[in-house]
């Protein structure tokens, strides 16, 4: 009885009424062209596989998966390092200051990806605002070479990573029992054995599933590394887009597509088994 | 026509933007075109945007509508896929756009455009060949942008050899991530005849390229950067369109514009096939072949110039003054014909390039 449903907010049998209306959006949105973009990339006037094949040939097409790979897991590596701190500082904080803290950690998010690049080069640059701070202190010896190599890339994606970081490491140690560590000091445990005895082991569910997060996101960037990165910065994102637009060789850009969105649901895949077992924890 | 069929068409064009909304979906979000309203007649033009539009908005696309009371509603963001995604799904929205050269060759090699009607639009003597759907109807050209308050002119490459020869102008060099006019300036830069650059030899330009790689800090994505990086001091000498130059100083920044050996690029309007506006369109596309029409948007927008040589005596003195000289020896023109068999093979082979 809908009542009975309503009044049980366990209940799954208003599950499917509830779904329904994103389901049928993504249904529409989502599945049907990503049927179009599967059947293309096996047919170019007949079905062929051809386009897989000259691309399991192609020495760019590897090199720019390696490059993509590499981007994606140095970029997620250095948002981690950078998060974690900032989640274990929040868990700490009462809920109010949190919520407030909350806010600054997703203002990368309020402005649009091309002027914070831009907004990078005042940071960054030879003429930016670290570099005439270090040529101050050492002279022309203290330029350092920030942007237009990979650690502007990293530095660029790091900077909208790392929410995606904090929030699911600052649930997992929200979540944890703060007697835990309070039995541990009783025990005589000192701070960094705790931290690394109790609060990071029992934080990695939300490490993993933030990393991951990153990696599948970094992995379709390609504004960034273009803007902020040297001439090898090149992203599967961009190989799609010159097959798309430039050559207008849609079978092509539907297999790089069909390879790229494969490795990201294997990704998905593993984020969703981590999360099950952050459930049972 | 009765409302009632009005409506059965409109529910007819439904069915097929559903059906091909998927392919549509799989390049990228829809265009966001204007409706077209009942009754008065309207063309809807796509462009890239910005300064050159709203030139060609003032004064082709306002004369036209002068003269025949068909109003032209601009819109921007011009692209081959949405033009290919349009045009399979005999959905058209688009019933004129601007192309770069690229752009061009590549909608004529896959047959997206309607052929240009000569007996409407009038061709002509023009310092670029005719071709059969597209209408070359402004050039830009390539050379050297550089920040005069910190190089004087004797310290700036002015040849593409110069540019080439780290020794002798010490500099950060910004280059374009990309083979077309890249590959023309290397093979000036390793001294063939700008005349005789096409059909351009591959392997030399790359070796010619090799060269300059380690001297390259970024080869830019986006052309506003050709400027920025300047204007911010993070490269030196930048390959750069004059007319980009121009916007520049006209906004008060310190930059020059160098060319010794001008590379001339054309822009061209086509019109989308199947579109259902056709003979509006043709008649709006013979506008942007009329020298005097040319001519003032020249001299709207300096650095950029006509193709029609009756054209070039009513430019003004300044638009004039940054225009080169088409028939001198040493300004080069690329070849659209050897880009539309070459552009895939060689912009893949760039990449690579760049990525060694």
């Amino acid at each position: 009885m809908a009542t009975a449903a309503l009044a049980r907010p366990g209940s799954r049998s208003d599950l499917p009424i509830l779904l329904a209306p994103v389901s049928a959006l993504l249904v529409l949105v989502f599945f049907v062209p990503l049927c179009f973009v599967l059947f293309y990339s096996v047919y170019d006037g007949g079905f062929t596989t051809k386009a897989f094949v000259s691309l399991a040939k192609s020495g760019l097409f590897i090199r720019v998966l390696g490059t993509s790979f590499d981007i994606a897991l140095s970029a997620t590596l250095f948002s981690i390092l950078l998060g974690y701190p900032i989640a274990l500082h929040l868990s700490r904080q009462p809920p109010r200051r949190r919520a407030l803290l909350l806010i600054l950690v997703l203002l990368p998010f309020w402005t649009s990806i091309l002027v914070k690049s831009f907004a990078f080069y005042v940071i960054l640059g030879n003429q930016g605002i670290i570099n005439q701070a270090l040529r101050l202190a050492f002279g022309d010896a203290g330029t350092l070479k920030l942007l237009f190599n990979r650690v502007g890339v990293i530095v660029g994606m790091a900077h909208f990573l790392i929410p995606f970081v904090v929030f699911p490491v600052l649930a997992s140690l929200l979540a944890q029992n703060p007697e835990l560590r309070r039995a541990a000091q009783i025990m005589g445990a000192g701070p960094v054995r705790i931290f690394l005895r109790i609060t990071l082991p029992l934080s990695m569910p939300g490490v993993v599933a933030g990393g991951l997060m990153s990696m599948v996101i970094s992995l379709g960037v390609f504004v960034t590394p273009a803007l902020l990165g040297g001439k090898s910065d090149i992203m599967m994102a961009n190989l799609i887009d010159f097959y798309t637009r430039d050559t207008l060789d849609w079978n092509t850009a539907a297999a790089i597509a069909v390879i790229l969105l494969s490795l990201s649901a294997v990704l998905i895949a593993l984020l969703s088994w981590v999360r099950r077992d952050e459930g049972v924890a | 026509m009765t409302g009632k069929r009005k409506f059965k068409e409109l529910l007819l064009s439904r069915r097929k933007l559903l059906a091909g909304g998927a392919s549509l979906a799989a390049v990228g979000p829809f265009a966001i075109v204007p409706g077209r309203a009942l009754g008065a007649q309207q063309i809807v033009f796509v462009g890239y945007g910005g300064a050159n539009q709203d030139a060609y908005e003032k004064l082709q696309c306002a004369q036209f509508t002068k003269d025949t009371g068909i109003k032209v509603i601009m819109a921007s963001g011009v692209d081959l896929a949405k033009l290919k995604a349009q045009v399979m799904t005999k959905n058209v929205e688009w019933d004129m756009m601007t192309m770069s050269s690229g752009l061009a060759v590549g909608a004529e090699r896959e047959g997206l455009l309607e052929k240009v009607d000569y007996s409407v639009v009038k061709w002509q003597d023009s310092i670029q060949p005719k071709r059969e759907a597209t209408f070359p109807f402004y050039t830009y050209w390539g050379g050297v942008a550089y920040d005069p308050k910190r190089f004087t002119a004797d310290k700036v490459p002015k040849t593409w050899a110069d540019f080439w020869n780290a020794g002798k102008f010490p500099g950060r060099r910004g280059l374009r991530d990309r083979a077309d006019e890249m590959l023309e300036i290397a093979l000036m830069a390793d001294g063939v005849d700008p005349k005789k650059l096409f059909p351009l030899d591959i392997d030399r330009a790359f070796k010619s390229l090799d060269k300059i790689k380690p001297h390259v800090t970024k080869f830019i994505a986006q052309t506003p950067q050709t400027i920025s990086l300047v204007q911010t001091n993070e490269i030196d000498f930048s390959y750069a369109f004059a007319g980009r130059v121009a916007n520049a100083q006209a906004q008060g920044l310190s930059m020059e514009f160098v060319s010794a050996q001008p590379l001339i690029i054309s822009t061209f309007v086509g019109i989308p096939k199947g579109t259902k506006n056709r003979d509006a369109a043709m008649k709006l596309m013979s506008y942007f072949a009329m020298p005097e029409m040319q001519a003032a948007y020249g001299n709207a927008l300096p650095g950029n110039g006509p193709i029609a040589r009756a054209a070039i005596p009513l430019l003004s003195g300044k638009a004039k003054s940054m225009l080169p000289n088409p028939d001198d020896p040493q300004t080069a023109y690329v070849d659209m014909d050897w880009w539309a068999d070459n552009y895939a093979e060689a912009t893949k082979r760039f990449k690579s390039w760049l990525l060694g």
